[in-house]
């Protein structure tokens, strides 16, 4: 995982909880004082992050990845605006140029192991978004993430998550409904 | 069908793969652009000539079809007219195709993110194909590792900023702590000094007290206070030396000495305690005793008493054996270990490591048992340490105790300096004319009863003015000079008698101070003062001094000893215990020399007394038979005191014929007396 995720987790965390909290986080997961965002962390270091979390906020998994994917948006917009900025002037059109984003990233960093993002059954109000990861149990972080768009574009959404990974399905599949403001 | 024309784009087609495309007819008028072209220009329209629009930047031809008929390949890029925007690309000559001859496949040329959306572009404007879109992402990249490293140099350079303001701050703060660890030392110094003074004047009247007559139950109550001051004064000494050693004021000496005098004097000042509570003490010398080494004879010392001292304390019965074991250092020097074994009650292994931190004595009972401060170990491990020595005991509880500790030191050729080490080498003691210069009456009461009660003669003033006129009156053979005084001190009386004229400007002076930090010998000795001494005066160290002075600067007209000895022992009464007395005040060493000094001076006073008899002198008998009186206690001779007071008393009395009476006896006890005394005490030099 790049270190700009566990860097935006520090500065979520810093931000809703405080210095100390991120602090005895750090120090619970062994994580380093500073994170170089364009340099890789092991995926652990990411999912024991999650754990402390979870376990210090006294609530689920699902609900901090989706509080996180929400959170991403706000991160990535402070520090990759410019990006955004040219990538879709509507949540519908930055929903579609997400994969493209990802695969020409996953080039540039050669160990990214982008996720893909594709849309089936688009309609005016809604669409279908099929996400595959090589990582477990980060869907709800997309929900969080397309909730976030939502808020960015000025677009109400509603996300269900109507197909979760596993033995029988290889992606997660949404449901999206929106309706721009 | 030619394969070549089996491909036909429609313009939608062409619009979608390449957004900014262009194609002209041989007249370089615009005939079909791409939907980005029109985004970004919209006022170009099919029919305007394209040079109004563009010109050429690369290659640098005239923008014309001829010209660039002749270069079709090559990289193309075009700038607007109209905007700051510049094209790039290729041009594609089709020759075939009867309307538009000349195709210019062409991107905008972006040098970042901003630029993109300044031209009013999205990244999906772009052709999937165009790399532009990966250049967009890598420069974004870029520009993100450039804000964090920017970040980053900027936290690092707070964090310098901070680190250089604290690390101001915490030199400013040691700086502040040293000062007042200074100021700490200082005051301790003057502290202890303030309560030494009247210490050792209340030792000094007590020591006198009990050689008054007292009733039994007086005598133990005075010696129980002498104790108890004893204690406190070397409780004093003690917080004194760790304040020193606190301070880093504590210097080490680097003199020549030899480790077996050393231990002598450790045994011989040990011995009357050792003798009295029925322990052996035994000293285990090596075969082959080291010559003279260089180091601190003094704080070895120190730490070599306290050790023997606090077996000899400790240990109820049997032995304490004090030894010297020599081996080749790892350096030039030799290592000298020196230990001490007692048969007490041993220390149990938990609490060894312990005995040697301030403060910790291994049960409180033994502290109301013996007295002590838990002070003297931690003391000699500082002392020991700071010779770059090591110190520690091997114990078991109920097996005794062997505390030992080593140091390195070179051995030297030089010669070894006498010192108050070195007793059995003592000059022959003579009687001194001294003068002593002290402003505490108490004090100068000490030191002249002590000094007087040896046979010298001791004139004493208050204050250094009174010091200079008595010396330019008569011929001292050493001042002892209390640094210390109102009016002219020490040091300012020291000056001007250096710059008197005649052989008067080298008397001896010897200072007596108890300011005890580092660096004031060096004052003393800069004013001009020949040695000092540290106060509460030790009589030992005081005595050593003035005979070592007296000795070196010998004056004519001291008295000689009388030649004339002894005849055969008589009956005369001795008290030998007043004789122990006098050899656990002084030094054992010494009584033979003392001894031989009150003999002289006696036999000196008898002789006065006969003739002031013959010549019917009584105030001279009086004055003689009082001073003979007074000494002859001290020194074992109760018939003669008797005697003397008798004689005195009558006198003062006015009783002249029982007055003349005493003194016809009085001479006729005196010379069995004297030659008993004489016969019982064996000088040194004969031992």
């Amino acid at each position: 995982m790049y270190g700009m995720i566990n860097d935006a987790i520090r500065q979520m965390v810093t931000e809703r909880h405080g210095e100390d909290a991120w602090e005895e986080m750090r120090r619970r997961a062994d994580a380093d004082l500073v994170f170089l965002r364009m340099a890789q962390y092991p995926d652990a270091l990411t999912y024991r992050l999650v754990a402390i979390a979870t376990e210090m906020l006294g609530t689920e998994v699902d609900a901090v990845l989706r509080a996180f994917g929400d959170y991403w948006i706000d991160y990535a917009d402070e520090a990759y605006g410019e990006l955004l900025a040219v990538s879709g002037d509507s949540f519908v059109e930055m929903v579609e140029n997400l994969n493209d984003l990802h695969t020409r990233v996953g080039q540039l960093m050669p160990d990214l192991k982008p996720p893909s993002f594709h849309l089936t059954e688009q309609s005016a109000g809604s669409f279908r978004l099929h996400y595959h990861s090589t990582r477990d149990g980060l869907g709800p972080m997309v929900v969080g993430l397309l909730e976030g768009l939502g808020r960015r574009y000025r677009t109400a959404v509603e996300v269900e998550h109507v197909v979760r990974r596993d033995a029988a399905d290889d992606h997660d599949e949404f449901l999206v409904r929106y309706r721009p403001a | 069908m030619n394969p070549e024309t089996r491909i036909g784009i429609s313009p939608a087609q062409m619009g979608a793969v390449f957004p900014f495309h262009l194609a002209c007819d041989a007249a370089l008028s615009v005939l079909q652009l791409g939907s980005g072209l029109r985004k970004l220009l919209p006022e170009l329209l099919p029919g305007e000539p394209l040079a109004e629009h563009f010109e050429l930047v690369t290659p640098r031809l005239p923008l014309d079809a001829a010209s660039l008929l002749q270069r079709p390949r090559g990289l193309v890029v075009l700038r607007s007219r109209k905007r700051d925007l510049r094209l790039k690309g290729q041009l594609l000559s089709l020759p075939e195709a009867a309307d538009a001859p000349l195709l210019f496949v062409l991107t905008p040329v972006v040098d970042s993110l901003r630029a993109v959306a300044d031209l009013g572009l999205q990244i999906g404007d772009f052709a999937a194909h165009d790399g532009t879109r990966d250049l967009l992402l890598l420069l974004q990249a870029q520009s993100t590792t450039l804000k964090e490293l920017h970040k980053l140099a900027g936290s690092y350079a707070g964090e310098l900023e901070t680190r250089r303001k604290v690390e101001s701050e915490l030199r400013e703060a040691v700086a502040l702590a040293e000062a007042a660890n200074r100021a700490k030392a200082g005051f301790l110094a003057t502290m202890s000094h303030e309560m030494r003074t009247p210490l050792n004047a209340v030792l000094g009247l007590l020591g006198l007290l009990q050689d008054e007559t007292l009733r039994p139950r007086q005598r133990e109550l005075v010696g129980t206070a002498r104790e108890a001051g004893e204690t406190l004064l070397d409780l004093i000494s003690d917080i004194l030396d760790l304040s020193k050693m606190g301070a880093g004021k504590l210097q080490l000496e680097n003199s020549a000495w030899e480790p077996a005098g050393l231990l002598q004097s450790v045994h011989r000042l040990l011995q009357p305690k050792a003798v009295e509570k029925g322990l052996a003490l035994r000293l285990a010398l090596p075969e082959r005793l080291p010559g003279a080494v260089l180091g601190d004879p003094g704080r070895l010392r120190q730490v070599l008493l306290n050790l023997a001292g606090n077996a000899v304390k400790y240990t109820e019965r049997g032995s304490v054996v004090i030894g010297l074991e020599v081996t080749p250092g790892d350096g030039r020097g030799q290592r000298l270990r020196f230990s001490v074994v007692d048969t007490g009650i041993g220390i149990a292994g938990e609490r060894q490591a312990e005995v040697f931190t301030e403060f910790t004595m291994l049960d409180a009972s033994y502290a109301r048992r013996y007295g002590g401060t838990g002070l003297g170990l931690a003391i000699s491990r500082q002392l020991v340490e700071l010779m770059g020595g090591r110190i520690g005991v091997d114990s078991e509880l109920g097996q005794g105790s062997r505390f030992w500790f080593e140091v390195e030191l070179p051995e030297t050729e030089q010669p070894v300096s006498r010192s108050a080490l070195d007793l059995p080498l003592l000059p022959a003691l003579r009687p001194a004319r001294l003068l002593l210069a002290e402003d505490v009456a108490a004090n100068r009461l000490v030191a002249r009863e002590l000094l007087q009660r040896v046979g010298h003669h001791v004139d004493t003033v208050a204050d250094g003015a009174e010091a200079l006129q008595a010396v330019t009156g008569y011929p001292y053979d050493l001042v002892l000079m209390d640094v210390s005084m109102p009016g002219m001190d020490g040091l300012q009386a020291t000056r001007a008698i250096r710059e008197l004229d005649g052989p008067v400007a080298r008397i001896p002076i010897v200072a007596m101070t108890a300011h005890a930090m580092c660096g004031d010998r060096e004052a003393f000795l800069a004013a001009g003062m020949d040695d000092y001494l540290q106060k509460p005066v030790d009589r030992v160290e005081l005595l050593a001094t003035v005979a070592r002075w007296c000795a070196e600067h010998p004056r004519g007209e001291a008295c000689q000893p009388d030649a004339t000895t002894a005849a055969a022992a008589s009956s005369a009464e001795i008290d030998q215990r007043t004789l122990e007395q006098l050899a656990r005040d002084t030094d054992p060493a010494l009584v033979p020399e003392l001894v031989a000094l009150f003999l002289d001076d006696a036999r000196g006073r008898v002789a006065r007394i006969r003739q002031a008899l013959a010549a019917t002198d009584l105030a001279r008998v009086e004055d003689e038979a009082h001073a003979l009186g007074s000494s002859a206690g001290t020194y074992g001779l109760p018939g003669i005191q008797r005697a003397a007071r008798h004689c005195e008393e009558a006198l003062r009395g006015g009783d002249r014929a029982a007055g003349i009476a005493a003194a016809q006896r009085l001479v006729e006890l005196a010379d069995p007396a004297f030659s008993a005394l004489a016969a019982r005490v064996v000088p040194v030099s004969a031992a």
